[in-house]
């Protein structure tokens, strides 16, 4: 029993690194103030969903369209916000946010509305099912150190160093041969890509989705992760979503009365923030990929 | 003599303010030449025009023979114009080294390159690598190679930010005021570089306020007052210009 909601606890934790890695990428590393990160975690879910459901396309071939249909969406969100600075980038992709959600509220032929999709099926690999939890929970281990690799290799190369220096400063950017436009369009379709694969892993592991999983506290939720973790560290986000899941799970055992719970989870996760903010702005990993922190020890020991 | 930079009818005006009125003047190949006036003469309007970061409202740039009209700053770039800011402009989080590896182009920069083409990543940062450290020896703030640019003091700024123009390999380099602020001995080093890069080839555009480094290294100058050219030639004859004293002088 303590191992099944361990293994579910994993579960949940993996699918938020994923996400909170995925917006690291847009916010930290690229400086897009990007708070519409759970609309394409809410996109991947439920084209991963619907297509099960509806036509019986199997899981990975629904995780792959997930992931591609929050990727479009990525790009052409680009197109109206990139060229917007700060405060009206933030505006662009919260209204953003709030639209899918009136569409999954709204479009009941499409996505059933406020009464969900329920019956997901579990994915399969080999003729194998994936729905015993630990199966599941090595599943989601692979989508997250897949994803911890893919988006270590490309901050590191020299895309990841335009995108850094589009954060720190996107006139001095262009000026030095960087199609800024283009290279934010394409962190943040990687970015949405990734958050609609967390959303199908999500969407076929609770096996049931509605609007609600998608509402803006994931997205105050999943910007926390980052905050906390650190911004531009991709190791920092992991910590973030591990201690952000876990965190509030004691409160499960308290004799409080459920309708508090959520209030209470809010206040830990807004106390923490504030007590980042105060004693660790860089976050807990600071600003430093462990590749940094590796280069630099290699570095030193050469004396160089 | 050929001009490798060409402005004509030059105009860009910001609400009622008419900053650029009409300004020409060539700028030769291999040259050092200055665009010198009173301060809110245009002369970083100008700038900002060359390099495409602001629109044109009226006129023509010509830079090899090739309009400039409508690139963005990026495509600018690519034709070989690199520039420094008035206000400096560096990546602060960035290390030194890699403020000068970001300015070097290659044909593997793509989001995807590292995992598909990582040979061909891996030579071409090698070889930025090494260009980067040189460009960092010329100015001398090799041993900064590794410290983040934000923690520079302002003249190290300074050369850096001159260093990542070096770096590009642009044929013509735009420096808005590169020795306002810096002490003499920066300011003589940066005198040398620029010198140094002429007999490469390199062809440089400075706006500068201070007098002796403007006579001492500049082979033309160009005179702008309320936006428009009033002067142009070698220092000898531009020094001894009415126009010029006055515009200096106040009329
Ligand atoms: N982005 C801008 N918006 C409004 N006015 C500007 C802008 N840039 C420059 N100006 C105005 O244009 C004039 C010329 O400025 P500038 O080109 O910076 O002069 P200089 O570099 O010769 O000192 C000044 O009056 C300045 O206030
Ligand atoms: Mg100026």
């Amino acid at each position: 029993m303590i191992e099944q909601y361990l293994l579910h606890l994993f579960i949940i934790a993996c699918v938020y690194a994923i996400l909170a890695m995925s917006l690291n990428l847009a916010v930290g590393f690229t400086g897009l103030l990007n708070l519409g990160h759970v609309a394409f975690y809410a996109i991947g879910a439920y084209t991963s969903a619907l297509l099960a459901v509806g036509l019986g396309v199997p899981f990975w071939g629904g995780m792959l369209a997930g992931g591609c249909m929050a990727a479009l969406f990525g790009y052409l969100l680009s197109f109206p916000t990139v060229r917007l600075k700060g405060d009206y980038l933030v505006l662009g992709t919260l209204g953003f946010t709030i639209i899918v959600e009136a569409v999954l509220k709204n479009w009941a032929s499409l996505t059933r509305g406020p009464l969900g999709i329920a019956g997901i099926p579990k994915p399969r690999l080999l003729g194998l099912s994936l729905s015993p939890l630990p199966a599941y929970a090595l599943l989601a281990l692979a989508a997250a150190l897949l994803t911890y690799w893919l988006l270590s290799l490309v901050v590191a190369s020299p895309f990841g160093r335009t995108l850094k220096a589009i954060r720190d400063d996107e006139v001095a950017a262009g000026a030095l041969g960087k199609d800024t436009f283009r290279a934010k369009a394409k962190a943040l379709a990687l970015s949405a890509f990734l958050a609609g694969v967390a959303g199908a892993l999500y969407a076929h592991y609770i096996t049931f989705i509605d609007p609600s999983s998608f509402s803006i506290t994931e997205t105050i939720l999943i910007f926390s992760m980052v905050l906390v973790g650190g911004t531009a560290s991709l190791l920092g986000s992991v910590a973030g979503a591990a201690l952000l899941v876990l965190l509030p799970e004691p409160l499960r055992f308290l004799p409080i009365p459920s309708d508090i719970v959520g209030g209470m989870r809010q206040a830990i996760y807004a106390l923490l923030l504030v007590l980042v903010i105060l004693k660790r702005p860089q976050g807990l990993l600071g600003e430093d990929t462990l590749r940094d922190a590796w280069a630099r020890a290699r570095r030193r020991r050469k004396g160089a | 003599m050929s001009a490798l930079l060409d402005v004509r009818g030059l105009h860009k005006g910001f609400g009622g303010v008419k900053a650029v009125a009409g300004c020409s003047f060539c700028v030769r190949e291999r040259s050092i030449t200055a665009l010198i006036g009173p301060n809110g003469a245009g002369k970083t309007t100008v700038f900002n025009l060359i390099t495409g970061l602001i629109p044109v409202e009226r006129g023509e740039i010509a830079f090899g023979g090739q309009q400039l009209h409508a690139l963005r700053s990026h495509e600018i770039f690519d034709l070989g114009i690199a520039r420094t800011f008035q206000m400096l402009r560096i990546f602060p989080k960035l290390t030194a080294l890699e403020n000068l590896m970001i300015a070097q182009r290659g044909r593997a920069e793509g989001i995807f390159d590292a995992l598909l083409r990582p040979s061909l990543v891996r030579e071409e940062e090698r070889a930025r690598r090494e260009r980067a450290h040189e460009c960092l020896r010329m100015v001398g703030l090799e041993e900064k190679a590794h410290a983040k640019a934000g923690g520079l003091s302002y003249g190290q700024q300074k050369l850096l930010d001159i260093a990542r123009c070096v770096a590009s390999g642009a044929r013509l380099i735009l420096l808005d005021e590169p020795v306002a602020g810096v002490n003499p001995t920066v300011r003589e080093r940066i005198k040398a570089l620029l010198r140094s890069l002429r007999e490469r080839g390199t062809t440089i555009l400075v706006i500068e306020h201070d007098m002796g480094f403007v006579m001492d290294l500049c082979d033309e100058i160009v005179v702008l007052d309320h936006g428009e050219e009033i002067a142009s030639g070698p220092p000898e004859r531009v020094r001894n210009d009415r126009r010029v004293i006055a515009a200096y002088l106040g009329e």
